[in-house]
């Protein structure tokens, strides 16, 4: 493993710094691992979800071959106890089959088996979904890990590379998690670079600053070493669209998520796919919140046994695209 | 103020994550708990603590005596409390200036309790000396920067 260290920003805020791990194989052996273990329990019992619930929200796009589902979902203080509640797990499993490429956040175990778990939920009926991990990050004892999971059948790590953005100025209470992937089609796939992000609410309005700071000089990154112009800032920001000042400011800034609440009360934006409106060109306009409320037809009280937040998502062509083509090759008229 | 609670089990702390005004009602155990063996009671402790907004006032003299603790976590949320607080805390002024000039607390809770001090504002001339003291003093570049910015009130 090659791993390299490089200063991305040096601005007022002091250094960024990335640690990026090459790995120079098509599937790095953990991942690979994964996905055989995940494989062998897929003749588990199926899902004791209601029927009803077995089909995926009409509210999210169907996969398919010209487009590519990107999601995020923080799924609150996700550690072994939710891990070994199999009606927890059964339907956040469900939630992540929608997508193709989901960030989590708020991991907060030291025991390692939480993610794996998950993906054993996931892949229970087949799939074939992986996931990617951060190291755990925070200031105090209380700290959490980012993850991706995504489906390896559609999506797979563009060079298995993922890095965190090391922050020695400690500028953000946990620092972003990047990692690049590349859909699986044969015409010039859509190639992306994902930056997992969790704020700290109490200083969430200085951290949305530096985060303008992390998005522009992550993608000067990707673009000096692997020619890659799109880049998804996703996560819980714990602020609006409008409360994203310096971000928000940024030349080509479009938030996915601009006036649907994300959080289970359904009264704050705090989730969102932040992205450059003329860079990715690959997004198709269709983003929106899975409300688990309507997705499982329960109460608030229980949706909040799954996570305090909803998953927001977007959509984008698995190809790369134009800004004419787009939208009018994956969207179909009678739905837009 | 609040009685010193007795421990309280993992699915009110789930509770007090969901509901602020639980939390706040429960403010003082939760303090207790968050510095648990079990892990599953400390992360859902500070996932509570993480949610529940500003403490009332009536907590405010226990919540300055939390900002000894040995426990880096309890000294950490304790001047978080008391940022939150914003001018409503300005009688801790000194006592988290003490906190961020004592090399026994932890970085993390020094960063904060300078972050505290820009949120309750209005610091007095002698209280800005005695944060220039504490810069020339620090060690950790993110607890001075954080002092920088809450002398030249910056912050937002």
């Amino acid at each position: 493993m090659n791993v390299h260290r490089l200063t991305i920003y040096g601005g007022f805020f002091g250094s960024l710094l990335c640690v990026l791990a090459l790995v120079g194989c098509d599937l790095p052996p953990e991942l690979a691992e994964i996905a055989q273990d995940a494989n062998s329990v897929a003749s588990q019992p199926a899902s004791t979800l209601p029927a009803s619930n077995a089909v995926l929200s009409a509210s999210v796009p169907a996969k398919s071959p010209n487009n590519i589902l990107v999601a995020s979902f923080n799924i609150q203080v996700f550690g072994m106890k939710k891990a070994q509640d199999a009606w927890i797990m059964e339907r956040l499993a469900h939630i992540c089959r929608h997508f193709d490429v989901i960030g989590i956040q708020e991991i907060r175990s030291t025991d390692d088996r939480v993610m794996p778990e998950l993906i054993r939920y996931i892949n229970a009926d087949g799939s074939q979904y992986a996931f990617v991990i951060s190291e755990r990050l925070g200031r105090t004892v209380s700290k959490e890990q980012y993850a991706y999971v995504f489906d390896t059948t559609r999506i797979v790590t563009h060079s298995n590379a993922s890095y965190t953005v090391v922050d020695d100025s400690d500028l953000m209470h946990r620092q972003p998690y990047v990692a690049r992937f590349v859909a699986q089609n044969p015409r010039n796939p859509f190639r992306f670079t994902a930056i997992n992000v969790h704020t700290d609410p109490d200083v969430a309005a200085i951290e949305v600053d530096v985060l303008a700071a992390v998005f522009q000089n992550v993608r000067a990154f990707e673009m000096s070493t692997a020619k890659e112009d799109d880049v998804l800032l996703l996560g819980d920001f714990n602020a609006s669209p409008q409360q994203m000042r310096k971000l928000g400011a940024l030349r080509g800034f479009l938030a996915a998520i601009t006036n649907q609440p994300t959080n289970v009360s359904e009264n704050k934006i705090f989730d969102n796919v932040i992205m450059d409106r003329y860079a990715t060109v690959e997004y198709t306009g269709r983003s929106g919140v899975l409300l688990m409320r309507e997705l499982f037809g329960f109460s608030r009280e229980e949706a909040r046994r799954l996570s305090d937040h909803n998953p927001v998502w977007a959509e984008f062509t698995s190809w790369e695209a134009t800004a004419a083509t787009a939208r009018a090759e994956v969207v179909p008229p009678t739905r837009r | 103020m609040h009685e010193q609670g007795a421990m309280i089990d993992v699915a009110m702390i789930e509770k007090c994550a969901q509901d602020p005004d639980l939390a706040l009602s429960h403010l003082r155990s939760l303090f207790e708990t968050l510095v648990s063996e079990d892990e599953t009671l400390r992360e859902w402790t500070s996932e509570a603590f993480e949610n529940c907004g500003p403490p009332s006032d009536d907590d405010f003299d226990w919540i300055v005596d939390m900002l000894r603790s040995r426990e880096g976590d309890q000294s950490f949320w304790a001047a978080t409390f008391l940022g939150r607080l914003e001018e409503r805390a300005r009688k801790a002024t000194s006592k988290l200036i003490e906190t961020i000039l004592n090399v026994n607390q932890g970085e993390a809770t020094r960063q904060r309790a300078a972050w505290a001090l820009h949120r309750i504002g209005g610091l007095s001339e002698a209280d800005k000396d005695h944060l220039k003291l504490a810069m020339t003093r620090e060690e950790s570049a993110a607890v001075r920067k954080m002092i920088a910015l809450t002398l030249n009130e910056t912050v937002p």
